[in-house]
């Protein structure tokens, strides 16, 4: 019998295995998502005893790791919109460019690669609209499409973040301007 | 040269990455089967518990001597109270020699 079946029959031993299998991808989403490995790892949680409880609702197995993807990301969402005093901390100003400056390209960010710098940080300190489609296109793969459904945007909105998002990352990488936590 | 980086950027993130592991298998299980207070206090009441014999003798058996070593005290106290008391006679009556001395007393103040 396939997983998500022994799932829906509310078996124990399938959920274990669910976790086992998408624990840490969803964890790591989670990660770059909050920049907080508690609430990461609460969110992964909450991930699980959604699933648990509305897998009738998962119509092709297949598509298990998308649709599980799909709810960590509301309760990335919804844990960030609870969690206020962190944003107490003063973000980086990082937004203040112009246009000419967006139509560079994104080939930049092949510093990365050779950098010591810490590239999941660099991640973290963006500004959530544009740490998510980094995040989803880069760590989780998806494609423009997948992302704009995900996040229910349009398909011309995620590309503009994710070029915002490159650039901004570039400049974080270059300044070396990368922070713990 | 999209693909690569992307490709490049996918695998540094997931080398970073690496090390994290989801580690809260159990809390979702206790989140899942959350016992109603209800189903507490029957599992409570139901709850079996193992207690090894011989320590539980040695504590009970110590009670019982602790409880009637003191009641002999206090029943040993009581008795030599009423051992000091010496019974006289006094005009055909019988009084408490104590307490004819403290009237005597009395009287004589």
């Amino acid at each position: 019998m396939h997983l998500i079946d022994q799932l829906k029959q509310k078996d124990e031993q399938a959920l274990s295995s669910i976790m086992e299998l998408y624990g840490d991808y969803l964890l790591r989403t989670a990660f770059l998502l909050l920049n907080d490995h508690q609430e990461a790892e609460e969110a992964v949680q909450d991930t699980f005893i959604t699933a648990y409880k509305k897998v009738e609702q998962l119509d092709d197995p297949c598509k298990i790791k998308s649709w599980l993807t799909t709810i960590t990301i509301n309760h990335c969402r919804s844990r960030l919109r609870k969690w206020n005093w962190k944003n107490l901390i003063p973000t980086m100003e990082l937004f203040d460019r112009t246009k000419d400056e967006i139509n560079e390209t994104h080939d930049d960010l092949l510093i990365a690669n050779d950098s010591k710098l810490c590239l999941s940080k660099a991640i973290q300190q963006l500004d959530y609209k544009y740490r998510e489609v980094i995040t989803l296109y880069y760590f989780n793969e998806m494609k423009i499409t997948e992302i704009s459904v995900q996040i229910h945007v349009k398909e011309n909105t995620v590309k503009s973040r994710l070029k915002r998002s490159r650039l901004l990352l570039r400049d974080l990488l270059r300044k070396g301007e990368v922070h713990d936590g | 040269m999209m693909d690569n980086e992307r490709k490049n950027l996918t695998k540094k993130l997931n080398q970073e990455l690496n090390d994290l592991h989801f580690s809260s298998q159990q809390n979702v299980f206790d989140k899942i089967y959350k016992k109603t207070w209800k189903q507490q206090i029957v599992s409570l009441w139901n709850k079996e518990i193992e207690l090894s014999f011989l320590p539980i003798t040695v504590v009970t058996i110590s009670l019982i001597f602790l409880f009637f070593s003191t009641n002999l005290i206090i029943s040993d106290n009581s008795l030599s109270v009423k051992k000091e008391k010496i019974l006289i006679e006094v005009g055909g009556n019988i009084y408490w020699k104590d307490e004819i001395a403290k009237v005597e007393s009395q009287y004589e103040n």
